[in-house]
């Protein structure tokens, strides 16, 4: 067995800030990353280099295909790129204004990864897309509603149904519980965990919330000024800490 | 016939239309391919047919037959302008028979008398992009086109039938030109979508105030974009022709009196007069 994703050497610089400093990480089939650290830490930008979306200063970035052809990322045409990002591969942004439509109906959202796969018959897309309101916690009832008339929380939810409806091996999230209140995260995190492992799919998430990680996470990355300081399993890093700043990191959260 | 004195032949200087021929040429090349062109100034407002003008000017030649058509009909402001333009500029002669003519100028309709080869159906464009009102950026349209990702006019087609119960577009309806390009046929309504599909003629298509011409050659495969159960409909007003009886050309609705009352006539006046004759002369 190979990895999904591995990246060697990876190398950013913004003028004088370092945003990611010979930074590797890889990914293997059915297993979640956690990358956590501080804000400006570089976790948002290695989620981009890592997903596609922009290009490093050094260092590659090797992406595994179903048939176990390996390729560099950035030495795709952008065509294969863009094929990647709407079937093997997800995105789970922070904000779901980003990655919804929110001129479109849920149901709408759920069929245009569908339908850029090629499906062409409505009946059964839309089935498809009832089917996946109700895996998400939706009322298929709402089908037809806007997702503006959605709370935050079902928003996640149904951009999180409309990126794995066409059954992605790789889910980039970018702080998929950002901005929710506790109680919704908390269901949202349940649902992300029983989905990963009906779906057996493999995360890299980016977060810091350090309870994210610890309840998401098989393996835990962390970040400090571009650099990656610790990486192992979430409970040894979180129980046992070895760096200094993952020992501040552990340290600084409140117990309720 | 002579031309007006103090112009080209054709209004255009030869050095514009021979950069319209080889957007042409390029356009054919790659058909439903947009490609960008230099559009003049013309004596007429953005939105009258700049674009189908230009394209007429730099093809005609003193042999040819020119009709104009707008909306199916020979006699209507637009329409009688441009062919008379053209006559004052070209010298060419000019028809209003379907048949007879070398090529055609549209605005809005194909003729319901089937093309051959050797004619030419020139559509005037008002917005050559058919995903402008799904996707508002057109560098990102002509990357969408690059990359042949047209789910987002899909998207449109299934809200369309989530609301309505169909695909609730009837003119401007959205075509794959040789399973590659999605293109805009312009708005012609969609009953005239399947005459494009393999037509005999060559179809040009000019856009002024977008600045873009593209092409259909022919007998190429023109498809409509639709769902498996929900195929491709063309509509059509449930009716007869008033004047010649025709059961099967696409109908114009006519309000009579304020009363309610209204008829039915063929919207292509060629096509209408030529059957009606046809009828006195049988009687």
């Amino acid at each position: 067995m190979s990895p999904l994703l591995a990246a060697q050497g990876l190398g950013l610089r913004f003028g004088t800030v370092t945003a990611l400093d010979d930074v590797a990480v890889e990914i293997w089939p059915g297993e979640v990353v956690a990358i956590v650290g501080e804000s400006g830490s570089g976790k948002t930008t290695l989620l981009r280099v890592l997903s596609g979306m922009m290009p490093p200063q050094a260092g590659r970035v090797l992406y595994r295909d179903p048939e176990g052809g390996q390729h560099s990322l950035f030495d795709m045409p952008e065509i294969a790129l863009r094929r990647l990002h709407r079937s093997d591969w997800g995105f789970v942004y922070q904000n779901p204004r980003d990655g919804l439509r929110l001129g479109i109906s849920a149901g709408g959202n759920i069929g245009e990864r569908l339908m850029a796969a090629g499906h062409r018959n409505y009946g059964h897309i839309r089935a498809i897309a009832a089917e996946w309101l109700a895996r998400v916690e939706i009322d298929p009832g709402r089908i037809d509603t806007l997702p503006r008339n959605f709370s935050g929380g079902m928003q996640q939810r149904l951009q999180i149904a409309r990126t794995l409806v066409t059954s992605p091996r790789l889910v980039f999230m970018d702080e998929p519980t950002g901005g929710l209140d506790v109680s919704v995260q908390a269901r949202l995190l349940d649902m992300i965990r029983g989905l990963v492992a009906e779906l057996d799919l493999a995360v890299l998430l980016v977060t810091h919330d350090i309870s994210a990680a610890r309840l998401l996470a098989h393996r835990i990355v962390v970040m400090q000024q571009g650099r990656v300081v610790e990486a192992g399993l979430t409970d040894r890093v979180l129980d046992d800490p070895q760096h200094p700043y993952t020992q501040l990191l552990t340290t600084s959260v409140l117990s309720a | 016939m002579t031309t007006a004195a103090g112009y080209n032949f054709g209004y255009l200087d030869e050095n514009s239309k021979r950069m319209i021929r080889r957007a042409l040429l390029k356009a054919v090349a790659v058909p439903g391919y947009q490609v960008p062109f230099g559009s003049r100034e013309m004596p007429l407002p953005y939105g009258w047919g700049t674009g189908g003008i230009q394209v007429t000017a730099s093809i005609i030649g003193p042999d040819d037959v020119l009709k104009v058509i707008d909306q199916g009909a020979d006699d209507t402001t637009n329409a009688v302008s441009i062919r008379r333009f053209f006559a004052k500029v070209a010298g060419v002669a000019t028809t209003e028979r379907t048949a007879e003519a070398s090529i055609i100028q549209t605005r809005h309709r194909v003729p319901e008398a089937p093309l051959r080869e050797g004619q030419i159906l020139v559509y005037q464009v008002p917005m050559p992009e058919p995903m402008f009102r799904l996707e508002p950026r057109l560098a990102e349209t002509r990357k969408l086109h690059a990359l042949a990702d047209y789910s987002i006019m899909h998207i449109k087609f299934y809200e369309d039938i989530a609301r309505t119960g169909h695909i609730a577009t009837s003119y401007n309806y959205p075509v794959m030109v040789d399973d590659r390009y999605l293109m805009s046929p312009s708005p012609i309504p969609s009953f005239d979508n399947p005459k494009l599909h393999r037509m005999p003629a060559l179809q040009l298509f000019g856009a002024g105030r977008e600045k873009r011409i593209y092409a259909v050659p022919p007998y190429t495969k023109v498809r409509s974009l639709d769902f498996e159960d929900h195929p491709f409909q063309p509509i059509r007003a449930d009716g007869t022709c008033a004047l010649c009886g025709s059961r099967e050309s696409y109908l114009d609705e006519i309000v009579t009196d304020d009363r309610g009352g209204r008829m039915f006539i063929c919207s292509d006046t060629d096509y209408c007069g030529t059957r009606a004759a046809g009828q006195e002369a049988a009687e």
